[in-house]
């Protein structure tokens, strides 16, 4: 008997007629395809889609098979029949969750019904108001933090300075850096390898006052996210971290919103320039002015201090952004941004008497400018490609000027007449005059262009591929110059008393930045397995004064991360991450590169690191999530630089600048992220970072460790340091308590322990040879410390604590919001530096040899503020 | 009624009989310039002026005003109010022209805080208007935000003279008096548009006419849940009514008569009650809203 695949009957049959063997075959065939028929079992699987919290069918839910491509709809009554059982759906409608439904989640039935949840319970979830463009993604295990609109208003919309920064600050990962330096430090690296991108353009400098605020206004805010893990190789220039600010996209229609505190009236208008809101233009503008605050705190600051303003501080800047999306397949802004800031100080101390003692003046002024441009684009010229583009300029012009003087007249100790008086003749009651004069000017000006180009296509759904390039010009004019009575010490530690001059040949630097990357994102399994990589390298071309110029060996930066998601849920429950990259940034000490240093192509290497980040994080309760990141760096090819005395006297000195590329820093710790997200009566966040940062710059040049170093004690050469701006622990804990629908107690308790403190060693008495400025020369008594770095010795710790109340409301009928606000900053201030071993460093006094403790340098006293908003 | 079905503006139908165009033509040309000098002032002062007030009841909880957006071009607006103790209601009449028929209506009444109906007045003659709902604007905010939205709306108000009219002619006239009954009871379609702000979120376009939906649905899911207990309302109680095969079958035809709220139960903790007492209160008193002027009807008489 035949045996064939086709499973035909092999007996063999004759037929009496034609319409009899028709009539056979008809039955066969009805067999053969009735067959596979059968075995598929089910006709056809009806899916039934309703509401979760109503209960209530939901109509026109899109349902998507992502393996043919097909689209069904549900009908009125929640349903929709599909021609067969499907591996994976997934099932999306405006406003709602989008939900992925496997197969075996039929089990054996052809019917099946799906809750969809509305999209970000209004109390728990981050917004997410538009559809999610490539870029311009949300926080990422592994990857990101980010804060969100109302986070920024908390928080930054409060104190003495309105300042987005203050959001940044209290985010895990971030060392606690005081309340006036926005520097800050990215689970351990330093703070000039953290980047600033503004929708997408990179600032060089955003900040007013020298850094104390940045150009970041809280209003203008939509979010901000900060990339401390493996951002993605599109993102460079960065060997700590990433803050992305992202401003307000004026397609919301007529918006407005003012507000003045004690120090700042700044507000903002959206007006649509389309009726369908799909172009539309923001404006804003601020002043800050301090007359009202250096009025109520004026006599704290000048008791014993005399400090006056020549110029009291200001800020003065303007914003404008338009946008437009003439369809949904483009887009394009344009961002402009024009500030000025300043201050003029000069301190006097009044109750000096110039004729038995020695009076010091300082006179300093700031001005700052800054002009930002930017603009960008995004185009979707087919359904898989999106090709984004980002131009922009800066100008930055800076210039700071000051002098001190040192004037008066004072007898000689009995100690010092005993001590020297035989060697340079000096008698009991015997005096000496002193009429010095120090001075530097410091300016500095950039014109940065940048151009850039990323590209994304959709492979398949689970396939995205990423590329682009672009590259940064900034044409520097640095100008630093000064000369500075000092301290310093002999090659035999003697110590004297002597004029530094310093200045820079490096005047009109240039330096072009190139970067290209190419890199993926992967579903490997979705909802499951993420896997996101990638290369990106970095170039550097310097030219300057003197005709020469320089190549900096090609950076790779491969960056590789994957998620591991087990379970099911948006977002997700909980999700594990671990990766891995190199990251490296041209640091700013390069404007100082001159021909003179002898360097040759490729002798510059970019400062790198390499990150290693593992994660979990996790979402659990009503609207609480988790996050945990341990993390381990590897920093080299670090800049740093060494003074070097020339043409030493006995009264004066040149110092000449060497540069160093082989600095090295390993940095280790864990965040720990505890929050809430917005909710009707108590939400919060509570960070802490934990973080073991050692750095080391080897050489020395042959000179004193004690000395050599730039930043003085805390930043040695030739050993493994603390740097100066690590702390060991920094906390964060903000509460939002809303008693009743008007009222919301805000709380901001910081917690950080100290940074390091340099050893002093014992007071020195020494005669100094000085020659004043009528060209007399005089014995100087005075006195010193040498200051030596310590492993050991930690400043104190702080604890600010600040306290807001907000009075919010509507009126009856209205859109206008109303908010008051009374708050105090660092309360608790007065006692924690009171404690023994928390006030600022100890000084000694050049002249009298009285040792005092200095202020600390995180200006950490007590302020009161108050605000008043209203927006539409 | 005039001959292309619409309704001619009253103020400016002289009540000149037929015989009038046998008199002299000088007089006719002075009437006519009068009649102009007339108009012109009156326009001229509404315009210079805020528009006088609508219709609305005695105790003023309905009332009847243009439109703010139609207030700019209106050059005459009237108003109905219900004129004694019954469901405040107020109609406001939007005359964008003199020859402008039939009127744009917006209803509105203290009872439904959340609720700015409108529709389209049409003088079936000169004794009786009709009154078409085709939507409503919905606004209700508290101290941390708002919720605002676009919808359908359904109802039919009918108005019949009832006192004599002060001035011969179509349309209303001040001191007259209208009997409003509802012929279909106002209710809630469809949300076509909707924004949300909470706190310094906005939801907007397709996300908050999303979140307004939800959000009337869950009120009204909340406010079914005591729809079953029947109250006494003074000397009215509503007969058991039949079973809806809709959600919006069993609000109009709710077997139980609630009592009017002002402002929600304080034992109502919910979020959606707390961000939205006005459209909690709004839609809890529909039914009994619908309820009174269907059983009893509204005296509406204008209001300057």
């Amino acid at each position: 008997m035949e045996n064939n695949s086709m499973n035909r009957p092999s007996i063999k049959m004759s037929f009496s007629g034609s319409r009899t063997r028709y009539f056979f075959y008809l039955i066969v065939c009805l067999l053969f395809f009735s067959v596979p028929v059968g075995a598929q079992g089910k006709s056809t699987y009806s899916l039934k889609v309703i509401d979760k919290d109503l209960e209530l069918p939901l109509e026109g839910v899109r349902v998507l098979d992502p393996s043919t491509g097909g689209v069904f709809l549900t009908d009125p009554e929640g349903i929709v029949k599909l021609p067969s059982l499907p591996a994976l759906l997934v099932l999306s409608l405006p406003g709602y969750e989008e939900k992925r439904v496997r197969s075996k989640e039929w089990g054996d039935q052809n019917f099946l019904l799906v809750n969809l949840r509305l999209a970000g319970i209004l109390e728990a979830e981050e917004l997410v108001v538009e559809t999610q463009a490539a870029g311009r993604s949300d926080a990422q295990p592994g990857v990101s933090v980010t804060a969100e609109r109302e986070l920024i208003k908390i928080t930054g919309l409060s104190g003495v300075v309105e300042d987005a920064m203050n959001t940044v600050r209290i985010l895990p990962g971030v060392i606690y850096a005081g309340r006036f330096n926005p520097f800050l430090s990215v689970r351990g690296g330093d703070p000039g390898g953290l980047a600033y991108h503004l929708d997408g353009a990179l600032m060089k400098n955003p900040f007013h006052w020298g850094g104390t605020v940045s150009y970041f206004n809280p209003r203008l805010v939509e979010s901000l996210k900060l990339s401390a893990g493996i951002f993605s190789v599109r993102n460079g220039q960065a060997t700590s971290g990433l803050l992305e600010i992202n401003t307000v996209i004026p397609d919301e229609g007529l918006k407005w919103e003012v507000g003045t505190s004690i120090s700042t009236l700044d507000g903002y208008v959206q007006v649509p320039l389309d009726p369908e809101n799909r172009s539309g233009l923001l404006a804003g503008a601020r002043i800050t002015n301090y007359d009202i605050v250096f009025a109520l705190t004026g006599n704290f600051l000048e008791e014993g201090q005399g400090i006056t303003f020549s110029r009291v501080p200001y800020i003065y800047n303007f914003y404008l952004k338009w946008f437009s999306r003439p369809d949904n397949r483009f887009q394009y802004h344009l961002n402009i941004f024009a500030g000025q800031d300043g201050i003029g100080l000069r301190t006097l101390d009044p109750d000096v008497d110039i004729t038995i003692a020695i009076q010091n003046t300082f006179d300093f002024t700031w001005t700052n400018r800054d002009l930002f441009l930017s603009g960008g684009s995004r185009w979707l010229p087919g359904d898989r490609l999106s090709i984004h583009t980002t131009l922009g300029y800066e100008y930055w012009d800076t210039s700071a000027d000051g002098g001190f003087t040192e004037k008066g007249t004072r007898t000689y100790s009995t100690e010092f007449v005993n001590a020297y008086g035989g060697l340079y003749g000096i008698q009991a009651d015997d005096s000496f005059s002193l009429d010095l004069q120090s001075s530097f000017r410091d300016t500095t000006a950039l014109h940065q262009f940048q151009a850039r180009v990323d590209n994304f296509y959709t492979l398949t759904n689970q396939l995205t591929l990423e590329a682009g390039g672009g590259g940064y010009l900034s044409l520097y004019r640095f100008h630093p110059s000064g000369s500075i009575w000092n301290i310093s010490y002999l090659p035999d530690n003697t110590p004297v008393y002597r004029k530094e001059a310093y200045t820079s040949g490096a005047e009109n630097n240039n330096i072009l930045v190139s970067f290209a990357y190419i890199g993926s994102t992967y579903d490997w399994v979705p909802d499951r397995f993420r896997l996101e990589g990638g290369l990106r390298v970095d170039h550097g071309y310097f030219w300057g004064k003197g005709d020469f110029n320089l190549n900096t060996l090609p950076v790779l930066g491969p960056r590789v991360i994957f998620q591991y998601t087990p379970l099911d849920g948006k977002p997700a429950p909980l999700t594990f991450s671990l990766g891995t990259g190199i990251f490296s940034k041209i640091p700013f000490d390069v404007l100082s590169i001159t021909r003179d240093m002898g360097l040759k192509d490729y002798d510059i290497k970019t400062p790198k690191s390499y990150t290693t980040v593992a994660g979990v994080e996790t979402y659990f309760g009503d609207g609480f999530r988790f996050k945990l990141e341990g993390y381990y760096k590897y920093l080299f090819d670090r800049f740093y630089s060494n003074f070097i005395p020339e043409n030493e006297t006995l009264t004066s000195r040149d110092l000449m600048l060497r540069f160093h590329n082989d600095g090295i820093g390993h940095s280790a710790g864990f965040d720990v992220l505890l929050d809430r997200r917005t909710s009707r009566y108590f939400d919060g966040m509570l960070s802490y970072s934990f973080n073991v940062a050692r750095y080391k710059n080897p050489q020395t040049d042959g000179l004193d460790s004690a000395s050599t170093g730039f930043g003085g004690p805390n930043d040695p050469r030739g050993r493994w340091y603390y740097p100066s701006f690590h702390r060991f622990h920094s906390l964060n804990l903000l509460t939002n308590y809303k008693p009743t629908t008007w009222l919301t107690l805000s709380t901001r308790l910081s917690f950080a322990t100290g940074t390091p403190e340099p050893r002093y060693g014992e007071k020195e008495m020494f005669a100094a040879q000085v020659i004043n400025q009528d060209n007399s020369t005089t014995i100087a008594e005075m006195y010193t410390r040498k200051s030596f770095y310590s492993d050991s010795l930690r400043g104190g710790w702080a604890l600010p604590l600040d306290v807001k109340f907000s009075f919010h409301f509507y009126r009856k009928g209205s859109k206008v919001y109303h908010e008051f606000y009374l708050g105090a900053e660092d309360i608790l201030s007065v006692w924690y530096t009171s404690l023994p071993g928390n006030g600022g460093p100890v000084t000694t006094d050049r002249y009298t040899g009285e040792d005092t403790l200095a202020p600390s340098a995180g200006f950490n006293f007590p302020v009161i503020t108050f605000g008043f908003r209203a927006s539409y | 009624m005039d001959s292309t079905g619409g309704v001619t503006p009253y103020f400016i139908k002289l009540s000149y009989p037929p015989r009038f165009f046998y008199r002299p033509r000088w007089t006719f040309f002075i009437r006519g310039f009068l009649g102009a000098l007339v108009f012109f002032l009156f326009a001229l002062g509404s315009c210079a002026s805020p528009p006088p007030a609508v219709l609305k009841d005695k105790e003023g909880f309905v009332k009847i005003t243009p439109t703010p957006e139609t207030r700019m071009r209106a050059s005459i607006s009237f108003g109905l109010t219900s004129a004694e103790r019954t469901p405040p209601l107020g109609m406001r009449l939007i005359v964008e022209n003199l020859k402008d028929s039939p009127l744009q209506v917006e209803l509105f009444s203290t009872h439904l805080p959340a609720f700015l109906f409108r529709g389209i007045l049409t003088f079936a003659s000169d004794k009786e208007w009709v009154l078409q709902i085709d939507g409503v604007r919905i606004f209700d905010n508290w101290n941390n935000g708002w919720l605002e939205g676009e919808a359908d709306a359904y109802g039919t108000l009918v108005g019949n003279l009832e006192s004599p009219r002060t001035e011969p002619g179509q349309g209303l006239s001040q001191g007259t008096r209208w009997k409003g009954r509802l012929r279909d009871p106002l209710s809630l379609g469809e949300v076509k548009k909707g924004e949300v702000r909470y706190f310094d979120r906005y939801y907007r376009r397709e996300e908050g006419q999303v979140r307004v939906e939800h959000r009337i649905r869950r009120l009204k899911a909340l406010i079914q849940g005591t729809a079953g207990e029947k109250r006494m309302l003074g000397d009215y109680q509503l007969p058991e009514g039949k079973e809806g095969t809709t959600e919006q079958d069993s609000i109009r035809t709710a077997p139980a008569l609630r009592a009017p709220l002002q402002k929600p139960p304080k034992d109502r903790r919910e979020p959606e009650v707390e961000e939205n007492p006005g459209l909690y209160v709004s839609i809890w008193n529909l039914d009994w809203f619908n309820a009174r002027i269907q059983a009893e009807g509204v005296v509406l008489e204008e209001w300057n």
